[in-house]
Formats: structure tokens, C-alpha cells, sequence
């Protein structure tokens, strides 16, 4: 028999119903709690999917040229330097500056033989308690906050050989400045009463987000191992 | 390595994809984990086909609807047994005519006459029903189809030819045997 495509147009639905009607329907599925890993992940997808179309297209431009730059360095760095030169800082970072974002990738050309481990906070304002942490897969997460709903939150990520991290902030109509931390350039964004520093050291990314004053937030950052 | 994601444009396709998300997700963990056996791989597989999602969002109408809940399963159907396969390393038969993920008759049989057209499409191998409802049911042109399997567009082609044989010689059994 010749199977002709005005019989699949007819029948391809109640194929489909059929089919479908061998999977569990919505309230036979089994709840399943998904792991953290997979809802920061997929918080994450959501989040930048929330973006405003003006926002995407100048990303979706910033990437094309951070991709572009960041071969051009590559390649000059590895032609340049020798490798002991070339060890001297594990991450790589490239910063684009927009009108209404500020675009950081960090970059990781160099295996590291450093253990991802949980940030070691020395300096905790008085009355901040953790409230919420996650662990996982070269990620960390830690919340404080107080009674006062004063909060801060600290994310470290581990940047792996040939990996890349991207951060992309808000930074229209903000407050920018560069500081020196731990011998690498922090940066510092504020906006709408909230301040985010952002730095790395040879294999992570640290990003700490809060409404305290940037004083607070900068004992907080330094007293960060 | 440069892997960009694809950014949703309009906030229409952005609200889809959120019900999407909330309707679905639950159901293509259970297809993924019935066929990987294994919840991280399974919530990995539904984490890339929800990035395949993006990908073709503006192609689907309406978020909560038969056609819809197909086309997701069929991701991430295919995406699962892409990674069995590639688990399993199997080489003893076709890929095109691996039985994973097909119901059995009996499952069929309660619901709908045995020696129908569709029942005959619902039961062929996987990937000949994914192809056959994602052309014919979905609507997706065979270009759309290789997108969304990371297949050439040649061999969704080939593959839809080699479904409608199948189908042909099923049908044809089914005939006789009455």
C-alpha cells in the first residue's frame, strides 16, 4: 500500500492523540522536585529570556563582538607571551560598556589544579544570618539578611579551562566605578538603592549583590577567601 | 567555545515559553527519565530541550495544547535516546527502527481499534513516528524538522520516505491478516 501525504494529513492527529495518550496526563506525572542545579539553571534561561527586545539586540551585538575581540586577544596574547607570562592570571576578563548594559565575560585558557570550595565570608555585618545556600558544580550561593531587610547575597562560579562566565548588568543611568581588589580590578555598579561588585581571582568569578551602603559591601568583599 | 542562547524577541513568545515551562516541565522529565533511567542526565536533557524550545517558539501557537505537548515530548524523546544511544553504543540494529519509547499494543489496543491508520503511525519505531507527527501533525517543513533534530535536512527526508514504506508494509499486513 502506498502511503500517500493526504492520508497522514488525515490521520497524523488521532496518531498524535494515540500517542500522547500513552504518556501520563498532567495530573498522572509524577512530581518530581528538581535538583538546585537545574532550577538555578533554568532560572537563569527565564531570566534572561525576560530581557526587553532592545536589551537582546544589543547583547545579541555585544556578543558578536566580544567573540570577535576576544579571538583577537586570545590569539595576540598566545603569540606574544611566553607561558609563564601567559600563567600569571588564569581568568581573562573582557568588559563592553554599553548606553543600558555593561556586558563582563570571563574567560579561562589555563587548567587549574585549584578545588572549588565555598567562599569564606570574614565579615559578616552584625545581625546578617545566612538564610539560604546552594553548592554545586563549580557554583556557590550564599544569602544573609537581617530583620531590617537588609540583605546581601554572594555567588562565586568556577571558570574552567576553555569555559566562559558571562555576567551582563543593568548599568543605564548608574553609578560605575573601578576599585583594586586583592590585586585584581573590581567593578562596581549602583542602581535603585542596590550595589553589585563583581571580581575573580585565578579560577573563579565572585558577584556580591546588596542594598547595604558600598562601605559595607566592600569589608564584606574583602574580607572574602 | 561559544555557545550563544537564543534570545526570545517578543514578549508573546517570551509568555509562551514561561507556560510552557510550568505546563511541560514535570512531563518531559518523565519521558527523559523513563527512557535514561537516571534523574541528573534527565534533568540535563530537559534543560537542552527547553534551549531547543527558544529555537523554534515563534513556530508554536498555543502553549497549552495537544500539538504543542507532542512536539515537547518529541524533543525530548529525541534528545534522551540520542544520549541512550550514545550511552549504550548499540550497533545491532537501525537506528531509524529502534523500539524505544513505543507502546505496546496492548496499551494501544485499549484505547482505539487495533488496525486503524493512526494506531499503525503511534506504533512505528520512534523515529519514523516523531518525523511522520512532526511533519503531518506539527506542520514543521523537513528543514524545520533538521533543526529541531540536529539532523541534515537529506536524511529527515530519507527517513520520512523509509516511515511511509513502514507504514505502507504495516498496513498492508494488517489487511491481509483480516
Amino acid at each position: 500500500m502506498t502511503v500517500s501525504d493526504e492520508i497522514l494529513y488525515s490521520y497524523a492527529s488521532a496518531a498524535r492523540d494515540l500517542w500522547l495518550s500513552t504518556t501520563p496526563q498532567k495530573e498522572q506525572v509524577p512530581e518530581h522536585h528538581f535538583s538546585m542545579r537545574f532550577e538555578r539553571r533554568m532560572k537563569k534561561l527565564l531570566r534572561e529570556q525576560r530581557r526587553s527586545p532592545q536589551a537582546n539586540r544589543v547583547i545579541r551585538r555585544t556578543r558578536q563582538a566580544v567573540a570577535v575581540l576576544l579571538i583577537a586577544f586570545v590569539v595576540t596574547f598566545s603569540a606574544a607571551m611566553t607561558v609563564d607570562a601567559f600563567r600569571e592570571r588564569v581568568i581573562k576578563v573582557v568588559v563592553q560598556v554599553f548606553h543600558e548594559l555593561t556586558d563582563y565575560r570571563f574567560t579561562s585558557h589555563e587548567a587549574t589544579n585549584t578545588l572549588f570550595s565555598v567562599a569564606e565570608i570574614g565579615y559578616v555585618p552584625h545581625g546578617m544570618i545566612k538564610t539560604h545556600e546552594e553548592f554545586m558544580d563549580g557554583h556557590a550561593y550564599a544569602l544573609y539578611e537581617n530583620d531590617d531587610g537588609e540583605f546581601f547575597e554572594l555567588t562565586k562560579e568556577q571558570v574552567l579551562s576553555g569555559d566562559s562566565y558571562q555576567m551582563i548588568l543593568d548599568t543605564e543611568l548608574s553609578e560605575y566605578k573601578e576599585f583594586d581588589l586583592h590585586g585584581n580590578p573590581a567593578y562596581n555598579n549602583e542602581k535603585n538603592g542596590n550595589s553589585t561588585i563583581l571580581w575573580y581571582d585565578e579560577s573563579c568569578v565572585y558577584t556580591l549583590f546588596s542594598n547595604l551602603s558600598l562601605e559595607e559591601l566592600k569589608e564584606v568583599a574583602s574580607s572574602i577567601k | 567555545m561559544f555557545v550563544y542562547l537564543t534570545l526570545i524577541e517578543s514578549d508573546a513568545d517570551r509568555s509562551k515559553f514561561e507556560t510552557i515551562y510550568t505546563e511541560y516541565k514535570n512531563l518531559m522529565f518523565y519521558i527523559a527519565n523513563r527512557i535514561l533511567s537516571d534523574n541528573k542526565d534527565s534533568e540535563d536533557i530537559v534543560h537542552d530541550a527547553f534551549l531547543q524550545v527558544i529555537e523554534i517558539i515563534d513556530k508554536i501557537e498555543v502553549a497549552k495544547c495537544p500539538k504543542t505537548r507532542n512536539l515537547v515530548v518529541i524533543i525530548v524523546e529525541r534528545k534522551a535516546i540520542d544520549l541512550y544511544r550514545k550511552r549504550k553504543r548499540r550497533t545491532m540494529i537501525s537506528f531509524d527502527e529502534e523500539m524505544i519509547n513505543v507502546p505496546n499494543s496492548f496499551e494501544l489496543d485499549s484505547v482505539t481499534e487495533r488496525l486503524s491508520v493512526a494506531n499503525a503511525i503511534a506504533m512505528l519505531p520512534t523515529t519514523y513516528r516523531e518525523l511522520l507527527l512532526l511533519k503531518y501533525d506539527v506542520g514543521l517543513s523537513e528543514k524545520e524538522i533538521a533543526e529541531v533534530l540536529s539532523i541534515t535536512e537529506a536524511n529527515v527526508h530519507k527517513t520520512i520516505q523509509r516511515a511511509k514504506k513502514k507504514l505502507g508494509q504495516i498496513l498492508d499486513e494488517q489487511e491481509a491478516d483480516n
